[in-house]
């Protein structure tokens, strides 16, 4: 395990150049209450660590959070699971952001199954063999924790067709009122039956999203009306890919930024790029965040 | 208005479940009773192709004690909550720590994981359900005690209790291990507590020594069921022998499983060869070696071209057999003729031991797990195809040639058409096989997703229409595999969860098990016959 403060240091320096590209500070007014004392970024030995990191440090810098730990774990938990054992039982109090490759994911999530508050896991791919090449299924406690509608506003910068599809554990919509995220581009629609979800399309119809998350098509879609939209957009900032794009989504829903809390069970996003695809690194991953 | 709680359970209003909780915290504290979304996200974690929502439970509570437990089935037949116990959680690719229905209250028996006896001269052990392999391996180190486990995959994490109860299999001659399991204590779903076989006996000496006991043995109805919550459990363990020889075999035709089989079958009946040695395709063992997208770049299943290139590369067999020999050199020497002499007849058979693999990481784990060893590289097969899914398909297969690569053949048949690949091993019995199938696939992939599910059924469908019974399987398609068994059977086993369970508390739907009126299947002259 290596405490690595170097890397701290890059993001503190990345902090001056996002706040020249003008990410607006009121954008994370009232996140203070919602950040934890101590957050530390376990990097579990996968090859989109790196990126994933930098997208980390540039939320971090964001937000201006400096009290931030990045560990190193050296060969996964497969290799060795003791690290992440003494991790887990030594960083009470502590929010923790992980990624993992699948297998070490699953190690980990046994391993952290009683005594942890799980706020979300995603699982994130981009492979050319499928339809849509980045993926990324969230699972998130409750509407209030989810980043599927931050990195969908950080992923459309990028030139890339994407899909992201995000279930909370905890519906709160019937106490909310009818909110919907949006963004440039994106026409939004929500169905009710049989259960509440929210269906964001750019560049493809609503059947065309409907086929490409496997929906079946008996729901009532119902366009969601304007009025009601609101925007995690102005939380963004330029990543250089989509690895990058997760790493800041999931960092800056972790320190506390409040992202739009769609009245739904359940979202999804799908944009499909049109012109020539940057599809970007083919990786796949699995995030966590969880309090310890 | 939006629910307090993430889930209820099927029939239960929120008031009702609210006092079933209030109950449970009382008798467990306000921290062992878990119903906020947090805390309940890492139980609702499943591998399997359905909406984690079908198997959401709403509430996970953690016992320590026997009492406590005993209180909680009170509490659950006054309110009508059903509960899915779990001992360490890991049946991964069966379910993990989710309950078979949605709303169904965990209950985790992880913390309650006391070593009880391990007897050093009689080679047993009686532990608590959340004691893990771990543990007791750590326990017989720091004793210095001359005892060897017997490890399914998951090794370290997973534990004795639930791998057993679910009737799983390890790699050392102690493999099978149902059958080394001796004696166990049952809290019923009344409250009472059984104990089995000799354990009825007071002051009894031979509970984890005799398993019969006297009149009907009971404990294979608590396997694989709903009818009791085991909080202890005995097994024997394998005394270390002097000598421990790993070897591996390979061949390099998918066809050469029959003879493959057809010379392991009587060795594994006369005992030369006493391990649950195992016969693992290519791509069973390759992730461990390689990545799946250095072979294959567009959609579909692996070809049988990029399996070959990757065999060549890696140094692998097609088919890889290891299994081991234990016992004095003398015996492990005349054991290691016998198993030369035999394999080698044919030419086709290529020899490894451990002096000629190096560290080569693909001999090395099954080195370790065929010896009880904690190794958990196994796992690399969720990162072959990624995306987080796992089914496993478990048929068991006669132990003969042809019966075999029938199996493999239809298994790979029905996998190619929904695109996904054959990654598969056969853990060699006496009689029979455990052919095991860990159907990977992409979660993030909603495509996939759909095609593991229907191929699954069809997986299901397929193999025991030609009388393929499945061994065990996950909580999505338990009721489809207890389906495929003949309805007597299903018969009686609801008409003891009636008499033991009434209310139908206690893990509803386990192996297709519910309460329910018996409906009679008999028939004059209609009886199942062969």
């Amino acid at each position: 395990m290596d405490v690595d403060r170097r890397t701290l240091m890059k993001g503190m320096l990345a902090s001056g150049a996002l706040l020249a590209l003008g990410v607006p500070s009121w954008a994370f007014a009232d996140q203070s209450a919602r950040r934890p004392k101590q957050c530390m970024l376990v990097l579990g030995g996968t090859s989109a660590d790196e990126a994933f990191a930098y997208g980390t440090q540039a939320a971090c810098a964001a937000l201006k959070y400096k009290d931030f730990q990045t560990v190193h774990l050296k060969g996964g938990l497969l290799a060795d699971m003791d690290q992440m054992v003494n991790l887990l039982d030594h960083s009470e109090g502590a929010r923790m952001i992980a990624i993992l490759d699948d297998a070490s994911a699953v190690i980990f999530l046994e391993l952290a199954r009683s005594g942890v508050r799980m706020r979300s896991m995603g699982a994130h791919a981009c492979s050319t063999d499928r339809a849509c090449h980045i993926r990324h299924e969230i699972a998130t406690s409750s509407q209030g924790q989810g980043a599927g509608g931050l990195l969908a506003s950080q992923l459309i910068r990028q030139q890339g067709s994407f899909a992201i599809t995000e279930g909370f554990l905890h519906d709160a919509s019937p106490g909310l009122a009818l909110t919907a995220w949006s963004a440039p581009g994106f026409c939004s629609y929500r169905s009710v039956e049989p259960e509440s979800i929210h269906l964001h399309c750019s560049g493809l119809s609503l059947p065309d999203g409907c086929r490409l998350l496997a929906l079946g098509t008996t729901e009532q879609w119902v366009p969601v009306s304007p009025k009601v939209y609101d925007r995690d957009s102005s939380t963004t900032s330029p990543t250089k890919n989509w690895v990058e794009s997760v790493g800041y989504a999931v960092t800056a829903s972790a320190l506390g930024v409040d992202s739009v809390r769609e009245s739904c069970s359940s979202r999804a996003f799908v944009h499909q790029a049109t012109g020539s695809e940057r599809i970007g690194p083919q990786e796949r991953f699995m995030s966590f965040v969880m309090d310890l | 208005m939006a629910s307090k709680y993430v889930a209820l359970p099927k029939g239960v209003s929120e008031q009702t479940f609210a006092a079933a909780v209030k109950e449970f915290r009382r008798v467990l504290g306000e921290g062992n009773v878990l119903t906020d979304a947090d805390h309940l996200a890492p139980y609702t974690k499943v591998m399997m192709p359905v909406p984690e929502a079908n198997h959401t439970p709403s509430a996970a509570i953690l016992a320590t004690t026997v009492e406590q437990i005993q209180k909680i089935v009170g509490i659950c037949n006054k309110y009508k909550v059903p509960i899915w116990t779990i001992s360490t959680g890991k049946n991964l690719g069966y379910g993990s720590a989710a309950p078979a229905e949605r709303g169904q209250v965990v209950l985790d028996l992880h913390r309650m994981n006391r070593i009880l006896e391990v007897d050093g001269d009689l080679c047993y052990a009686l532990v608590e359900p959340g004691v893990t392999y771990r543990q007791l391996y750590d326990y017989f180190q720091e004793h210095k005690l001359p005892l060897w486990l017997s490890v399914p995959a998951p090794s370290a994490i997973a534990g004795p209790t639930g791998n057993t109860l679910d009737r799983g299999v390890g790699y050392t001659p102690y493999g099978e291990h149902f059958m080394n399991a001796c004696g166990m204590e049952v809290v019923l779903a009344n409250g009472e507590i059984l104990r089995t076989a000799m354990g009825g006996l007071p002051k009894s000496n031979t509970w984890q020594v005799f398993k019969w006991g006297y009149g009907p043995y009971l404990d294979g109805i608590f396997t694989q069921s709903n009818y009791g919550i085991v909080t202890k459990f005995g097994f024997w363990l394998q005394p270390a022998p002097p000598v421990y020889k790993p070897f591996m075999i390979q061949y390099q035709n998918e066809e050469d499983i029959v003879e493959i089989v057809e010379i392991m079958r009587p060795m594994r009946l006369n005992g030369v060869i006493p391990n649950s040695g195992v016969i693992a395709h290519a791509l069973y063992e390759a992730p461990l070696k390689a990545k799946r997208s250095d072979y294959v770049s567009g959609p579909g299943s692996i070809s049988d071209e990029a399996v070959r290139q990757l065999v060549k590369d890696h140094n692998m067999g097609i088919w890889n057999v290891t299994a081991a020999l234990y016992g004095t050199k003398e015996q492990v020497d005349v054991n290691w003729k016998i198993v030369t002499d035999a394999f080698g007849k044919s030419g086709k058979a290529k020899f490894l031991t451990e002096e000629d693999v190096g560290d080569d990481p693909q001999f090395g784990y099954r080195a370790v797990i065929m010896r009880g060893g904690m190794d958990m590289r196994e796992f690399n097969l969720y990162n072959w195809r990624g995306g987080g899914g796992s089914l496993w398909f478990a048929p068991v297969c006669p132990a003969r040639g042809s019966e075999t690569l029938n199996q493999m053949a239809m298994a790979k048949r029905i996998l190619t058409k929904y695109g996904l690949d054959y990654t598969g091993e056969f853990i060699v019995g006496m009689r029979d096989m455990h052919h095991i199938l860990d159907m990977l696939f992409d979660r993030t992939d909603p495509e996939m997703t759909k095609a593991a599910y229907q191929c699954f059924d069809e997986l299901i469908t397929t193999f025991s229409a030609e009388g393929y019974g499945s061994y065990r399987t996950n909580t999505a398609f338990m009721d489809k595999v207890a389906a495929t068994y003949d309805p007597i059977q299903r018969s009686v086993n609801r008409t003891l969860k009636q008499a033991l369970d009434p209310n139908g508390i206690l893990a509803p739907g386990k192996s297709g098990i519910r309460i329910g009126k018996r409906k009679s299947v008999f028939q004059f002259g209609k009886s199942f016959k062969k």
